[in-house]
C-alpha cells in the first residue's frame, strides 16, 4: 500500500491499533465476516421495523428511504473528546454572545472585528430580532457543530448549524442498536451513556420559558409528516414527553400562543421549532407559509413564548461569518480557540482573491451565501475550462465568493462488500443550552460509504455509525 | 394643526372564517413634529399592543369566529407642528440605519429604476438633501398618479415601468432608488390633511404613503414623491418599515371561510380653525 | 390531548367502519343478483348501494347506469371516491399514520397490513380475489383492527374518540341500509306485512350481521316492523341506532366532565328517543321519515363533536 496522507482514526503509527481502538481491533480479528453481514441484516430490519426513515424527494413523488447504519462504531478515547467537547462549548456560548450583541448594541461590529455588512446585510440577519431580550440570552438552544478530523489531534470546525440541526435521532437510535447487536463488545469498552440527551434537552428548553412560568409547556413545532426529518420530530416528541404540535394547532390570543385540544386553549411556553424562520409567522414573513403561526412573531417579541432556536440564529452560522468565529471567540471570552476553522479565503479581500485565482486547481470555492454545496468548485476534480469560467464568475463579484482547501477527511473501519475497509467520516456533536451550555458524550458520525468518496451527506450515499466516546 | 382621525375598517365574510389574526398599525405615536391624545382602537376579539422593530406601536387582534362581519374604528386627535420634513436619528439601540438598505420585494431595485437613479449619484454624494429633493421632483414628474393604477401587490418595478401608480408606488419607488445610491430609506404610513389641497382636483386619499431617507447631520428626512413635497404639519405619522409590507396599517390572515371583501373609510377633522371644513369619506388606496 | 390528533383517530376509525359498511351493502346487492328469481335489469340489485352511499349523484354524472361493474368500481376501486373501499382504507391508514405514536403498534400494524394488501387494487386483482372473499376479508380486517384496538390501546381519551369515530358511522350507515333496504323492499302502496321475499328480508338482516340475532331475539317469522325494531330500537343488538348511540352517550361523558357541551346534549336526546321510543310510534308516523331525521340528528352530532373538540369549522 502507498504511502497515504489519510488519517485513519484506528491505525497508530506504529501500524498497530490505537489504544481506544485496540479492543475492536482485537474483537474484528476474532469476528467471521459472515457474522459481521447478519448483523448488518439484523440492524437493517430493525430500522425498517422502528421507521426510522427519511423522506426523499423525487420523481414527483416523496419516497421513504432508510440512512444506511454502519454496524461497526466509531471510537474516540476521552482526551480526544475532552477536546472536541471544550472546543464545541466555547464556540456556542461566544456564538450566542455574538447573537445577541448584533441584535443589541452591536459592539463587535463597532470595535471592528467582524464587518458590519456581513452581519447586518446579511439575508439570515433578522431585523424583527432587534431589540428581543431572549430568556438567558440564549439564539441557539440546539446547534450542531460539523467537524472533521486530518490527524490524531487536528480537529477543525467545518461548519457551525445554529437554525434546526437534525441528526440527533440517529445518535440515540444507532446507540440503541449497536448495544443490541454487540453487547459483549459493548459492555467490555466503558462506552459514556448518551440516551439522557431528550432529558437534558427537556431540561434546557424549560430554562428559558417565560419568566413567571413555574411549570412552563414545551411543544415541539413540526412542518408535518412531508417533512425529511419527521421521524426525528416524531421521536424527539416521545422521547421528551412533549405534544408534536402543527402550525394549525396553535394560535395566538392576549399575547400568548396556545394550542387547541380537546380540553380546550392549553397555553404554551417553549416552541422547539423545526420550520425555518420564513415559515413561522406568515403576517411578519413569508405570507403564504401555511406552517407556522399567525401573530407568532409579536408573541415572541414581547416575551410571551420562547422559540428554540431563535429567530435570526442562523446569521451566526452563515459561511461569511464562519471565517471570523475563531475572532469571535477571542472578541467575547477572551480565550483562544480550542476547535480551529477550516482555513478560508474570502475573496472580498483582494490579498485573498489574488492568493485563490493563483491556486483555483487546489481549493473548494463556494458562494458566500449559497447552501447545499450548489454553485461550488471543487478545484482539484475540476478541468480547466470549468475552472477557466469559474474563474470569470469570480472576477465579476469577488465579495460573493470564499475558498478552503480540500481537506483529507479522517477514515474509520466500515463494514463494506468485500470486507471491512477504511472509509471517510464526519463528526456531528450536539450542543445544548439552556441555564448552561453542555453536551452528551457522543455524536451524530457519518461516513462516505463509496470508496474514496469524501461525500457523507446522506443524499449522496452517506451512512452514519454509532459514535463511542470512552470513559476514563 | 390639530387634527381629529376616525378610519374604520371593515371586512364582511361570504363565509365566517374559523379565526382572524392581524398585526395593526394603527397608533400614531408622540414625538417631534406630533404630539397624540385619547388614541383609541375598537374591535371585537382580543387586542394586544406590542412595539416592533421599527418602534411601531403595534396591536395583535385576535378573533375566533368573527362571523359575517369585523370591523376596526380608530379615533383620535393629534396636534402636528412643521419640522420642514426633519425627524432626529434612529435613537441608540433601534435598528441599525444600514439595515434600511435592504431589498424587500416591494422595493427590489430593478434596472429601469437604478439608471433612472443613477444620474443624481453625484448631487447625492456632494450635497445629499440637495441631492434627494432633485431625486423626488424627478420621480413626481416622472411617474403620474392614477387612482386606481396599481394594486398593493405592485412592486417599485412594476409602477416605474408603467410610470404610473398611487403614494405607495411613489414611495416604493422613491425608497428603491435611494437604496441604489447607497442611501438607507423607510416607507412611512400615515394621514395627510388634504381639505384645503383641492387643487387642481388632486384626489389625494386621507390615507397616504411617503418615504423617509437618512440624511448625515440631519436625521430622517420625509419626501413625498406622489405630491412633489417634504412633509408638513398636515401630515401625521402612524407607522414606518421597509416597505409597505412591514408598515402597513392592517395586514391579516385568516382561517377558513370564503372569500373576504375589506374597505377602509377615513375621516379627517380640523379643530383649530373655526369653521373647519371636513375631508372624506375616502376610500382607502394607500 | 391535541384537537388535531382527536380529529385523526375519530376520522380513523370513521373509515375503516366506512370501508366495513360498504363491503357488507355490496356483499348483499351481490348475493341477492345471484338469486335464481334475479330480476332481468341488475340495477335492480346494484342501485341501493349507491343510494345507501354518500353520493349517488357523483355515481349517476360519472358512471350512468347501475351495472354490477360500474357500481363495483365506484364503491370499491375509484379513487377519486372518498368513500370507496379503497379510499376509505386509504384514508384511515393515513390517519393512523399521523398519529402512530398515539395508537398501539399492533393497531398501526393492522391498519397498514390491510392498506398494502389493497394498495394497487384494479378490476382484475378484484376478479381474481373473488367478490364474496373480498369482501369478507374487509368485514374481517375492520373486526381485527377494532379488536386490536380494543385489546391493545390505552383506554384514554385517544381511545375514546376512535370508539365514537365507530359508533357514529355504524349509526349513520345502519340506518340508510334500512332505509333504502326498506324502500326497495316495500313500495309505496303495499301494506306492511304483506307478502314479502324472505330471501330479500333475509339479505338485509345478513348486511348487518342480523339474522341469527333475529332468529334469537324473535323466534318469528320475519316481519318488516319487528326488522325495523331489532335495527333501530334493540338495545343489545350492537348496530341497531339504540346500541350505537348509547356508546356515543356513554363515551362523550368522560370527555366532557366539566362543561356542559352542546355535543353532550345532542347525543343525550338523540340516545333518549331511542331507547325510550316505540316502534309502533315509528311506523305511525312514517319510518322513511324517522330514519331522514335520525340521520340529520346524527349529522348534526357529528358537526358538533367537531367543533366542540376538533379542528373544522362549523358553518352554522
Amino acid at each position: 500500500m502507498s504511502p497515504s496522507p489519510v488519517f485513519d482514526e484506528m491505525t497508530g503509527p506504529a501500524g498497530g491499533p490505537r489504544p481506544a481502538w485496540a479492543a475492536l481491533q482485537a474483537w474484528l480479528d476474532s469476528t467471521p465476516l459472515d457474522l459481521l453481514h447478519r448483523k448488518r441484516g439484523e440492524a437493517e430490519a430493525l430500522f425498517r421495523r422502528l421507521g426510522i426513515t427519511f423522506y426523499l424527494y423525487g420523481d414527483g413523488a416523496a419516497a421513504e428511504r432508510m440512512i444506511p447504519f454502519d454496524v461497526l462504531p466509531r471510537i474516540l478515547s476521552a482526551e480526544e473528546w475532552a477536546t472536541v467537547e471544550r472546543g464545541c462549548i466555547q464556540r456556542v456560548q461566544a456564538l450566542n454572545m455574538f447573537l445577541h450583541d448584533i441584535y443589541h448594541d452591536r459592539e463587535i461590529l463597532r470595535a471592528g472585528k467582524v464587518p458590519a455588512d456581513l452581519a447586518i446585510d446579511n439575508d439570515a440577519y433578522r431585523p424583527e430580532m432587534a431589540g428581543v431580550d431572549l430568556p438567558g440570552r440564549v439564539y441557539s438552544h440546539i446547534a450542531g457543530i460539523d467537524i472533521v478530523r486530518t490527524g490524531p489531534d487536528d480537529f477543525f470546525v467545518l461548519e457551525d448549524n445554529l437554525r434546526t440541526p437534525s441528526g440527533v435521532s440517529y445518535m440515540l437510535e444507532n446507540r440503541e442498536t449497536t448495544m443490541r447487536l454487540f453487547p459483549d463488545l459493548f459492555a467490555g469498552m466503558s462506552v459514556r451513556p448518551v440516551g439522557s440527551y431528550p432529558d437534558r434537552l427537556l431540561q434546557n428548553l424549560r430554562a428559558v420559558a417565560p419568566a413567571g412560568r413555574p411549570d412552563p409547556a414545551v411543544v415541539l413545532l413540526t412542518p408535518g409528516r412531508l417533512n425529511a426529518a419527521y421521524f426525528e420530530h416524531v421521536f424527539l416528541a416521545e422521547q421528551m414527553g412533549v405534544e408534536l404540535v402543527e402550525g394549525q394547532d396553535l394560535f395566538v390570543d392576549g399575547g400568548r400562543v396556545f394550542m387547541r385540544t380537546t380540553g380546550g386553549p392549553e397555553r404554551v411556553d417553549v416552541i422547539y421549532r423545526r420550520i425555518d424562520d420564513d415559515f413561522l409567522d406568515p403576517l411578519a414573513f413569508d405570507p403564504e407559509s401555511v406552517l407556522g403561526v399567525a401573530g407568532l412573531l409579536s408573541v415572541v417579541r414581547s416575551g410571551g413564548v420562547t422559540l428554540a432556536n431563535a429567530i435570526g440564529a442562523g446569521v451566526a452560522d452563515d459561511k461569511a461569518i464562519y471565517s471570523f468565529v475563531p475572532e469571535i471567540v477571542r472578541f467575547y471570552l477572551g480565550e483562544e480557540p480550542v476547535l480551529a476553522n477550516v482555513p478560508s479565503y474570502l475573496l472580498r479581500n483582494p490579498d485573498d482573491c489574488r492568493y485563490v485565482l493563483e491556486h483555483l486547481d487546489e481549493l473548494v470555492v463556494k458562494e458566500v451565501h449559497g447552501s447545499g454545496g450548489y454553485g461550488m468548485l471543487i478545484g482539484p476534480k475540476a478541468s480547466r475550462a470549468e475552472r477557466e469560467a469559474y474563474r470569470q464568475r469570480i472576477l465579476a463579484d469577488p465579495a460573493a465568493f470564499m475558498a478552503q482547501p480540500t481537506l483529507a477527511l479522517s477514515t474509520c473501519p466500515t463494514l463494506v462488500e468485500d470486507g471491512v475497509a477504511p472509509r471517510h467520516v464526519d463528526l456531528r456533536p450536539f450542543v445544548l443550552s439552556g441555564e448552561t451550555t453542555s453536551l452528551v458524550p457522543g455524536a451524530f458520525t457519518r461516513v462516505a460509504l463509496p470508496e474514496g468518496s469524501l461525500v457523507v451527506n446522506s443524499s449522496q450515499g452517506g451512512g452514519t455509525k454509532d459514535t463511542w466516546v470512552l470513559g476514563e | 394643526m390639530h387634527l381629529r382621525i376616525e378610519s374604520a375598517t371593515t371586512y364582511a365574510y361570504d363565509r365566517p372564517p374559523r379565526r382572524s389574526t392581524q398585526y395593526l398599525r394603527l397608533t400614531p405615536q408622540s414625538g417631534p413634529g406630533q404630539t397624540v391624545g385619547n388614541w383609541d382602537i375598537s374591535a371585537p376579539g382580543t387586542l394586544t399592543a406590542w412595539t416592533d422593530m421599527f418602534g411601531n406601536r403595534c396591536h395583535t387582534l385576535s378573533v375566533e369566529r368573527p362571523g359575517p362581519a369585523l370591523e376596526i374604528a380608530v379615533a383620535g386627535t393629534v396636534q402636528t407642528t412643521d419640522t420642514a420634513g426633519v425627524l432626529p436619528p434612529s435613537p441608540a439601540g433601534a435598528l441599525p440605519d444600514t439595515a434600511y438598505l435592504r431589498t424587500t420585494g416591494y422595493t427590489r431595485p430593478d434596472p429601469g429604476i437604478a439608471a433612472f437613479a443613477e444620474p443624481w449619484r453625484p448631487a447625492c454624494e456632494t450635497d445629499r438633501l440637495a441631492g434627494l429633493h432633485e431625486l423626488m421632483t424627478a420621480i413626481h414628474a416622472e411617474v403620474a398618479y392614477v387612482e386606481g393604477s396599481t394594486s398593493v401587490q405592485t412592486t417599485a418595478g412594476e409602477a416605474f415601468a408603467e410610470r404610473r401608480g398611487v403614494c405607495q408606488d411613489h414611495a416604493h419607488i422613491l425608497i428603491a432608488a435611494a437604496r441604489c445610491l447607497g442611501i438607507p430609506a423607510r416607507y412611512v404610513s400615515g394621514y395627510l390633511w388634504t381639505g384645503e389641497t383641492g387643487a387642481g382636483g388632486a384626489a389625494f386619499s386621507a390615507s397616504h404613503a411617503w418615504a423617509e431617507c437618512l440624511v448625515g447631520g440631519l436625521g430622517w428626512v420625509s419626501f413625498d414623491a406622489a405630491n412633489g413635497v417634504c412633509a408638513t404639519d398636515a401630515y401625521v405619522r402612524a407607522a414606518v418599515g421597509f416597505d409597505y409590507a412591514t408598515a402597513c396599517p392592517v395586514r391579516g390572515v385568516r382561517t377558513g371561510g370564503g372569500e373576504e371583501r375589506m374597505a377602509t373609510e377615513i375621516r379627517l377633522f380640523r379643530e383649530d380653525e373655526p369653521g373647519a371644513s371636513q375631508a372624506g369619506p375616502a376610500q382607502q388606496e394607500p | 390531548m391535541l384537537s388535531r390528533s382527536a380529529e385523526n383517530l375519530y376520522w380513523m376509525s370513521r373509515y375503516i367502519e366506512r370501508a366495513e359498511n360498504a363491503a357488507r351493502v355490496l356483499d348483499v346487492s351481490y348475493r341477492m343478483s345471484l338469486m335464481p328469481s334475479a330480476a332481468p335489469k341488475e340495477s335492480l340489485y346494484w342501485q341501493p348501494a349507491i343510494e345507501i352511499g354518500n353520493d349517488p349523484a357523483a355515481f349517476g354524472a360519472q358512471y350512468g347506469e347501475a351495472s354490477q361493474s360500474n357500481v363495483l368500481h365506484f364503491t370499491v376501486l375509484d379513487r377519486a371516491n372518498p368513500s370507496s373501499v379503497y379510499s376509505c382504507i386509504r384514508a384511515a391508514r393515513e390517519n393512523a399514520r399521523a398519529e402512530r405514536t398515539r395508537i398501539s403498534s399492533e393497531m398501526w400494524e393492522a391498519l397498514n397490513e390491510t392498506w398494502l394488501a389493497i394498495a394497487d387494487l384494479d378490476a382484475a386483482r378484484l376478479d381474481t380475489w373473488g367478490l364474496r372473499a373480498f369482501f369478507d376479508w374487509v368485514k374481517s380486517r375492520s373486526h381485527l383492527f377494532r379488536g386490536v384496538t380494543v385489546g391493545t390501546a390505552l383506554q384514554d381519551d385517544a381511545f375514546h374518540f376512535i370508539r365514537i369515530g365507530t359508533f357514529i358511522e355504524r349509526a349513520d350507515s345502519t340506518a340508510r341500509i334500512l332505509d333504502v333496504k326498506y324502500h326497495v323492499l316495500l313500495p309505496s302502496g303495499e301494506e306492511a306485512g304483506g307478502s314479502v321475499d324472505y330471501y330479500q328480508w333475509g339479505a338485509l338482516l345478513r348486511s348487518v350481521s342480523a339474522f341469527r340475532a333475529y332468529r334469537n331475539v324473535y323466534r318469528r317469522e320475519i316481519a318488516p316492523w319487528r326488522v325495523a325494531e331489532l335495527l333501530i330500537l334493540y338495545p343489545a343488538f350492537p348496530r341497531s341506532l339504540a346500541a350505537c348511540l348509547a356508546e356515543v352517550d356513554r363515551t362523550l361523558g368522560p370527555l366532557a366532565p366539566s362543561e356542559r357541551l352542546e355535543c353532550v346534549r345532542l347525543a343525550g336526546d338523540l340516545y333518549a328517543d331511542l331507547r325510550y321510543g316505540k316502534i309502533d310510534d315509528i311506523f305511525r308516523d312514517g319510518l322513511h321519515e324517522f330514519l331522514e331525521d335520525f340521520i340529520r340528528r346524527n349529522n348534526r352530532l357529528a358537526d358538533r363533536l367537531q367543533s366542540d373538540f376538533m379542528m373544522s369549522a362549523v358553518v352554522e
